[in-house]
């Protein structure tokens, strides 16, 4: 039996919009992605489709909800501000906006134009289906590096597969999970609420760049299992050969269409050519919900579900 | 008799308005001087957690908690407007109303180097406001206790 938690992140994201626009949100079913931008009608997406509200925001509002995402502590927000999105009670929200550049970095993005308010799908039993390829012959989990492109669910399956692993829910045993949640989305804590329910073995640092938090989960939590989301750099790539080399089991994800695309990319082949990873998994979606469509690593042959 | 009792009771009552005045603006001073405490551990707290503005504010050890508990939960967060709904109930000086004001306003509103800028400022404008407000506030707090009992005295002698 899976366990429900309480936090709802649509009533979350719902309550910051303006009143006026919460309103005409009238059909929130299957509701991912709220966009909103100066001046321009509001979208809403859906997970098979689109829509429309006419509701503009002005240029004052976009300013005042900025400060609302931010609990108006701007500072507390910083670093995310840099990198173009705030995290707001375990939603990502992403930025668009001029870009102010000091010593060839981007300092931060004024003024904010566009927001993308996402919203968590918190499915639980989303790893059902493809479970079993995640564990080796022995019923424990295996390294493996999930591949989607955007919006697709990779982050509700590590979601799902943390609580799955540390719960001991259909595998050999229940494990000592630390997930790096760099964006705050796998868990989804935030000011006043613990987020989703990611198991009972289960460490989270949020808020921390991936290499920083891997090797100080590897240090000093002694993980049996590593999850984070949306690998790419050069540094979370050193940081999972680390874990890799400490017979640590490493669960990631990263941006891509296929295998043969992201071995295009030289972080993740250095990851190949040091089997970092036994399995790689492109993962897709249907109304059924998360299969996957592609599956390599080691002696398996590839896998089309 | 009773009207001797009533000239007593009047005298300590004029003597007691004076003192109570002449108090009352030494509290001034003594929030003053609160405040600053106050300003200088959120300023370290700030530079050392960037905790959010409500968890700043509702932090232990404030010497004015009852002041930053109810800016905290204002309206959504938004302190500012919060001060303004709450600023003509605080017993400031106009001078110290007006570096609050400020205050208020910058807090949360930019990044965390501006952020601590503004605390120095803030705790600088209020240094300098309490070395003018103290001489001040000594002097009317003496005049307020002599013309209390200066009244109770000649309301005393006239009655008599």
């Amino acid at each position: 039996m899976y366990m429900q938690t309480e936090w709802k992140p649509l009533e979350a994201v719902l309550n910051i919009l303006p009143q006026g626009l919460r309103d005409m949100v009238t059909d929130t079913q299957g509701l991912e992605e709220i966009r909103l931008r100066s001046n321009m009608p509001v979208q809403l997406i859906y997970a098979h489709g689109e829509r429309q509200i006419d509701y503009r925001f002005s240029d004052s509002e976009c300013e005042s909800f900025l400060m609302e995402i931010c609990s108006y502590s701007v500072y507390a927000h910083e670093e995310e501000l840099k990198r173009g999105f705030i995290s707001h009670n375990g939603c990502r929200i992403g930025l668009a906006g001029k870009a102010v550049l000091k010593n060839g970095a981007v300092e931060r993005l004024l003024p904010i134009t566009g927001f993308n308010i996402r919203i968590p799908g918190h499915l639980y039993g989303a790893s059902k289906k493809v479970l079993k390829h995640f564990l080796n012959a022995e019923g424990n989990p295996v390294s493996t590096l999930i591949v989607s492109p955007p919006g697709v669910g990779k982050t509700t399956l590590l979601r799902d597969l943390a609580y799955c692993f540390s719960e001991g829910k259909s595998v050999a045993r229940p494990h000592k999970i630390v997930i790096i949640d760099e964006r705050n989305e796998i868990q989804g804590t935030g000011e006043g609420n613990a987020g989703f329910f990611v198991g009972s073995r289960t460490d989270t640092i949020s808020d921390c760049p991936k290499a920083v938090g891997m090797l100080m989960a590897i240090r000093s939590l002694s993980p049996e299992i590593l999850i984070t989301d949306e690998i790419g750099g050069d540094k979370d790539t050193e940081a999972i050969l680390e874990a890799a080399n400490c017979g640590i089991t490493v669960l990631a994800s990263v941006h891509g269409g296929s295998i043969a695309q992201i071995k295009r990319r030289p972080s993740i082949k250095r990851l190949m050519d040091n089997a970092a990873f036994e399995r790689y998994a492109v993962i897709a979606r249907n109304r059924e919900g998360i299969y996957i469509k592609e599956l390599c690593g080691g002696d398996l042959p590839l896998v089309y579900d | 008799m009773i009207k001797y009792l009533c000239i007593a009771i009047l005298f300590f009552v004029c003597a007691f308005g004076g003192i109570r005045f002449s108090k009352s603006r030494l509290v001034i001073l003594e929030k003053t001087e609160s405040l600053i405490y106050d300003i200088k551990l959120m300023r370290d707290r700030l530079a050392y957690s960037a905790a959010p503005v409500r968890t700043l504010l509702c932090g232990n050890g404030y010497k004015n908690s009852d002041i930053w508990g109810l800016a905290a939960h204002g309206v959504s967060g938004n302190v500012s407007a919060a001060w303004k709904q709450m600023r003509s109930e605080m017993c400031f000086d106009a001078s110290v109303l007006l570096i609050l004001d400020d205050f208020f306003e910058t807090l949360g509103a930019s990044g965390m180097e501006n952020q601590l800028k503004n605390m120095d400022m803030t705790l600088k404008r209020l240094e300098e406001a309490l070395k003018l407000l103290e001489p001040a506030m000594k002097q009317k707090a003496k005049l307020y206790r002599s013309l209390g009992v200066l009244l109770g005295f000649a309301v005393s002698i006239l009655m008599l």
